[in-house]
Formats: structure tokens, C-alpha cells, sequence
């Protein structure tokens, strides 16, 4: 797994993850660069999954907690990219009805309000 | 088809290729091997993690009709633990409370089909099945 960090105008904060997400190291990556960008008090951020192949219950919770944190603080949190299959575990596990998802990065950062 | 795997985390780099090219023998769909893969990660490292090092393998099989193919895993030596068991959540209701954990047999479950349990002989023995075109 990849992970890339990035800020985009208008104090919007991307993360940019590939590979297969299946926990240990690699979640711990994503969940540091979710805490990275809520201290640095980015209140708009995008998970950008365009290239992830694979991803867990483990790599699920570390993006729910995202949410759940994002959420509480009144912040906006998007996820983008989500393939076919993952998407359909989405919606098999009513996930979509919890996070906020857009089919490309653009869309994602033009949906902010 | 059958084939035993140390009972470690690093195993899964030789479990999906083995599910993918025996699901790919039966013509299964990219969904299905997905699924498929998902609902056994979850459950063996579910048995990595949680249960006893028993005889430190688990073996997995893969059987299949034209329409479905059937899964089981099993470790031996072990405490019981039933996977059908657990209790159903609404998963949005449980994400939305703030507390992610406990999702991967919750996953499984909403997953695959015919999730079944059995424990015969010190082991613990998890079938599923799930339609090839799914």
C-alpha cells in the first residue's frame, strides 16, 4: 500500500491511498494521516480510494472512526474513487448510507459546501 | 480442491492467489472472487488472532456446483467459536455510534450465504457458500 498526503485551495486536505488495505501498518498509515489533517484543523477532507484494490473490516473501521471524528466536529469528510467491488460491499453493508461518496476527486471537491 | 496454510497473518499472500485461481477455474465472477476473499480474510484472521495456535494450520476448501462454489475453513485443536453466532447490528447505526470495531464477521455475514458452524473433534469447521455470478 501507498499513502500520499496533499492540501488542495480552500483548506481542503486529500489523502491518496493504493494498494490493498488489510490493516497493521498500512491502516496505521491512514488513520495517522486522517489525525495529521484534523490537527491541523483541515475541517474539509477527501479519501481518495481510485487505487485501492483491496480493503478489510480493519481498513472499514479506520474510515468509519474518520467519519465519526469528522462528523462530531461539524467538518465535511468524502470518499471518491471506490471501485465496483468495494462499492458493492458498500452497499451490501448499507455503509453508503454513512459516508459521503463521489465517483471522482473532482467531484468529491466540487460537492463541498 | 483443498490446501493447508500456516496459521499467520503472512499466509494471506498465498491464500488469495489460491482462491483466485480456483474460483477463475469455475468461471466466477471478479464480484464473487472479491466477496469471496473478503469473507475469508476476515475469518482467518479472525482464527489468527483470536483463537488458539491449535495445530498452527488451517486448511481451506473450495467446492463448487455449476451455479455456487462452497467454502470451509478449519482449525483444529482449538475452543469452539461460532461465527453464526454473533449478534446482527445495523451496520450504519453501529458506524455512526462512533465504535468501528467488531465489523469483519459482521461483514461476513451480510457477505455470503449459508454461513455455517460446526465443532467435531476439537475443530472448528466454517462453511459458506456464494453464487459464481453474484
Amino acid at each position: 500500500m501507498a499513502l500520499k498526503t496533499t492540501t488542495l485551495d480552500g483548506g481542503i486536505g486529500l489523502i491518496e491511498v493504493s494498494g490493498s488495505l488489510v490493516g497493521g501498518e498500512e491502516t496505521d498509515k491512514l488513520r495517522a494521516a486522517v489525525a495529521g489533517f484534523v490537527d491541523r484543523e483541515y475541517q474539509k477532507l477527501v479519501i481518495d480510494l481510485s487505487s485501492v484494490t483491496f480493503l478489510n473490516s480493519t481498513a472499514i473501521g479506520v474510515l468509519v472512526a474518520a467519519h465519526t471524528t469528522y462528523s462530531r466536529k461539524g467538518w465535511q469528510i468524502k470518499l471518491c474513487g471506490i471501485n465496483k467491488n468495494i462499492k458493492n460491499i458498500f452497499v451490501i453493508t448499507k455503509l453508503t448510507l454513512v459516508f459521503d461518496v463521489a465517483e471522482s476527486r473532482q467531484d468529491a471537491i466540487k460537492s463541498f459546501k | 480442491m483443498q490446501r493447508s496454510f500456516k496459521k499467520d497473518m503472512a499466509a494471506l499472500t498465498e491464500i488469495f492467489p489460491f482462491l483466485e485461481q480456483e474460483l477463475a477455474a469455475h468461471h466466477a465472477s471478479s464480484a464473487t472472487v472479491y466477496t469471496v476473499s473478503l469473507a475469508v480474510e476476515e475469518l482467518f484472521t479472525n482464527m489468527v488472532k483470536y483463537s488458539l495456535p491449535g495445530t498452527g494450520r488451517v486448511v481451506i476448501s473450495i467446492a463448487s456446483t455449476p451455479a455456487s462454489c462452497r467454502i470451509t475453513l478449519e482449525e483444529c485443536d482449538v475452543d469452539p467459536f461460532d461465527p453464526t453466532g454473533v449478534e446482527d447490528l445495523d451496520l450504519a447505526a453501529h458506524a455512526r455510534s462512533g465504535h468501528p470495531g467488531g465489523l469483519g464477521l459482521q461483514l461476513v455475514r451480510r457477505l455470503v450465504d449459508n454461513l455455517q458452524y460446526q465443532y467435531q473433534n476439537r475443530c472448528n469447521l466454517i462453511t459458506f457458500s456464494k453464487g459464481l455470478e453474484s
